[in-house]
């Protein structure tokens, strides 16, 4: 069979294989939208219907929606699909399964390219197509998914200019990189510094080529350009405030006590100082995200990104990366893997400025390297296992680590679609659920209340309002209103028609007549709902079985 | 040597000798309730779902002891452990670094790659397998029976340093290192001195 022949299947293979593992139970696994996922769906709903975002902004660049900011791509990707498939869970997670099948594709090719090797290429595709980290964030959570296809494209695209010579390779490359700018915002941190890279690299082929270089360069520029007003906004400055160490201040409280106890300011001012606190800060955040805790272990803390009893890598892939570690020193292509550890270790600079101690989904660019270097890894044991004679090397080795990857494989399975649903379901850390269940039982008594408030400690309810309610963008628009408790929270929308969006405070809502109430157990307690003057219509519980919601109507 | 003495874990472990036990219960024990009730919820949680012999093939017994052995032996690796934060009991650490200093690390590795270059397999790999004492323990991140580990590192990062101020040149780097070593050291001193006392009291 003639090479390139065989690429073809191999690449059709792949993308076959990750087409399955991202779209079997798309719409049930993770367990529910979250909001980040209705803000986007509905904002696409929004834009087809009316042209406008939520608040009535026509066409815009970023996207508001509870005080956030969201890139506009994915938005302005999903209105086709909404107009397919209609506002639904299906639509929202589309997209992110599509373009999570095409980046492992094209990353394969990206590997093939770069080395030369088809081996490496198809063992770094199959580590992608079925691993837990890209299955976490290309099965949901679409920007993510998209940005990381266009960062991958680029490089790939990239490497094809320097090595086969083909001029509009350039071009396509950095108009890829251009447009991850809106679609996710970490990468406005990474491809510029991975951008540098690549020329530092090339440098010599860039030089060469320099009238090419120059006039992508130029449109990748004209790309960026509607995008500078974008990032000047109020919105971008208050989004690097909340979510960047930036906007971060040390609580009083540690401050008094340092300087009490350091006894000279001298000390106090040397050791203390938020340049040495924050670059300890910095540094451990850096160091966190190539830590087996967050590889292997555990993972990140935070619900929607966790996989429940086990880091973003497979448990087997620890072995790889060791004999990833034996293969190096007599690998030959010394400049192309120099690259992918440069890559490697840019990639978690998104995150290490944020205030999470990890993040895997801004650290999402880690994958790739990673995944190359796993590669290597595999290629090498089974190198090993071909070439070398013995027991340990024909038997023990590959019935070893097959049994191992079996184990790590069937526990993530297993845990991906029984054990992490119910732990990471509730609140606004979580998956949000319960609310579909909410809008299904609340949107119907509608009209027989006054008023309907529901509460918001679960973080975003209007977006599942409008959302599941298919709410029509051209009535909301008008009705949009953003509630912001201070200048770091991220806003609540008011209501619309007789929804009031809120926090209950039932010692003094209880007096409310003929208005019915949704929210948790702890805003609408069961030993306060006297039976006198309120009952309990329904309970929406966890998958867990604790309780999400009570739905309370007080008499006239 | 000398590195050694004046690594954080030497300091504090010298500190607090008379007062840090190991007791029976310390250690990994396969009946204890925690673990069977933990097998046992994802076992029932599987068979709810319908995936019943699929759970029990991969959450048993003997997968869950393996799985807790490995977490605990990957744990000597975490970072966070060893140069931000160190062992979880104030006894063992000042919280304010792990039990050796941040600076040493590109040395570490410095030193690894050397030993590899060399073909000097048993050593790196006799350091790697040492965190398996961590295994027998129930607590996480534990100092003592990651020590020989800790020392292996140390060591490491001696030969990194020594080979490197061997090298002619490199002035700028030496100097920059030095700087912040001496920094990094001073840090930790004036934790050492002035804030563990205290935290230590209030424990």
């Amino acid at each position: 069979m003639k090479k390139n022949n065989l690429t073809i299947i191999l690449l059709l293979a792949i993308f076959i294989l990750s087409l399955a593992f991202r779209f079997y139970k798309i719409t049930s696994v993770p367990i529910s939208l979250n909001w980040d996922e209705a803000a986007f769906a509905y904002n696409a709903y929004s834009i087809l219907q009316t042209g406008k975002d939520e608040y009535g902004t026509p066409f815009p660049l970023e996207f508001k929606s509870v005080g956030d900011y969201k890139c506009p791509i994915f938005v302005y990707l999903t209105v086709p699909v909404i107009k397919l498939f209609g506002l639904s869970e299906f639509s929202i997670r589309l997209l992110s399964s599509l373009f999570g099948a095409l980046s492992v594709a094209v990353f394969f090719l990206l590997t093939k390219e770069l080395f030369g090797d088809l081996k490496i290429a198809l063992a770094a595709g199959i580590i992608t197509a079925i691993s837990p980290w890209h299955l976490q964030f290309t099965r949901a959570q679409g920007d993510v998914a998209i940005s990381s296809f266009l960062v991958v494209l680029g490089i790939w695209q990239f490497i094809r200019w320097v090595k086969q010579k083909e001029s509009l390779a350039i071009f396509i490359s950095i108009i890829s990189f251009s447009l991850t700018f809106y679609a996710y915002f970490s990468e406005r941190v990474f491809v510029p510094v991975l951008f540098l890279l690549l020329c530092f690299f090339f440098r010599k082929e860039i030089l060469s080529r320099k009238k090419e270089f120059f006039l992508a360069g130029i449109g990748g520029l004209l790309i960026l350009l509607p995008l500078v007003r974008t990032m000047m906004s109020s919105g971008q400055k208050n989004k690097i405030l909340i979510t960047t160490i930036f906007g971060y201040r040390r609580p009083q409280e540690y401050l008094e006590k340092m300087a009490s106890e350091d006894h000279l300011p001298i000390i106090y001012k040397i050791f203390h100082h938020p340049a040495i606190e924050y670059s300890w800060m910095i540094v451990d955040r850096y160091l966190n995200h190539f830590s087996p805790y967050f590889l292997f272990t555990r993972g990140p803390n935070d619900d929607r990104q966790r996989i429940e009893g086990m880091g973003m890598l497979y448990w087997s892939d620890a072995v790889l990366l060791v004999f990833a570690l034996m293969a190096l020193k007599a690998f030959k292509k010394r400049q192309e893997l120099l690259l992918v550890a440069a890559w490697l270790a840019i990639s978690p600079l998104p995150s290490i400025v944020t205030r999470d101690p990890v993040h895997a989904r801004r650290a999402f660019n880690m994958l790739y390297p990673l995944s190359i270097i796993l590669a290597i890894g595999a290629v090498k044991l089974f190198g090993l296992v071909k070439k070398k004679k013995g027991t340990f090397f024909k038997i023990f080795l590959p019935l070893g680590f097959g049994l191992f990857f079996f184990w790590s494989f069937s526990f993530y399975i297993l845990s991906y679609f029984v054990f992490t649903p119910p732990e990471t379901a509730a609140g606004p850390g979580g998956w949000s659920y319960g609310y579909k269940q909410l809008v299904e039982y609340v949107s119907p008594l509608k009209d027989k209340y006054e008023k309907i408030v529901i509460d918001t400690s679960y973080q975003g309810p209007y977006l599942f309002f409008l959302f599941y309610e298919k709410y029509p963008p051209a009535l909301y628009q008008p009705q949009a209103q953003l509630v912001k408790k201070d200048e770091f929270s991220l806003g609540e929308g008011k209501g619309y028609d007789n929804y009031e969006f809120r926090d209950i405070y039932w010692p003094v809502d209880r007096g409310a007549k003929h208005t019915l109430f949704a929210g948790s157990p702890e805003r609408l307690p069961l030993q306060d709902i006297d039976s006198r003057e309120a009952r309990i219509l329904k309970t929406i519980y966890f998958p867990d079985g604790k309780e999400a919601f009570y739905v309370v109507e007080t008499y006239k | 040597m000398w590195l050694n003495l004046i690594s954080p874990w030497f300091w504090v472990l010298s500190r607090n000798h008379r007062t840090i036990k190991l007791e029976k219960s310390d250690f990994y024990q396969l009946q204890s309730p925690q673990f069977i009730s933990q097998i046992n919820t994802f076992q029932g949680e599987a068979r709810q779902k319908g995936w019943g012999k699929w759970g029990k093939l991969t959450v048993n017994k003997a997968t869950w002891l393996f799985r807790d052995a490995l977490t605990q032996y990957l744990e000597s690796f975490d970072f966070h452990y060893l140069f931000i934060e160190g062992d979880l009991d104030l006894k063992k650490s000042t919280r304010s670094t792990g039990p050796i200093y941040l600076s040493l690390l590109p040395f570490i590795v410095y030193g690894f790659y050397l030993n590899f270059k060399k073909n000097h397999y048993f050593v790196s790999l006799g350091i790697l397998a040492s965190p398996v004492l961590g295994i027998f323990l129930k607590q996480h991140y534990e100092t003592l029976s990651r020590l020989p580990f800790i020392i292996g590192l140390t060591f490491m990062a001696a030969v990194g340093i020594v080979s490197l101020s061997c090298k002619k040149g490199y002035r700028s780097l030496k100097v920059t290192f030095i700087a912040i070593f001496i920094l990094e050291f001073l840090r930790f001193a004036h934790y050492y001195f002035l804030h563990y006392p205290i935290l230590l009291q209030v424990k």
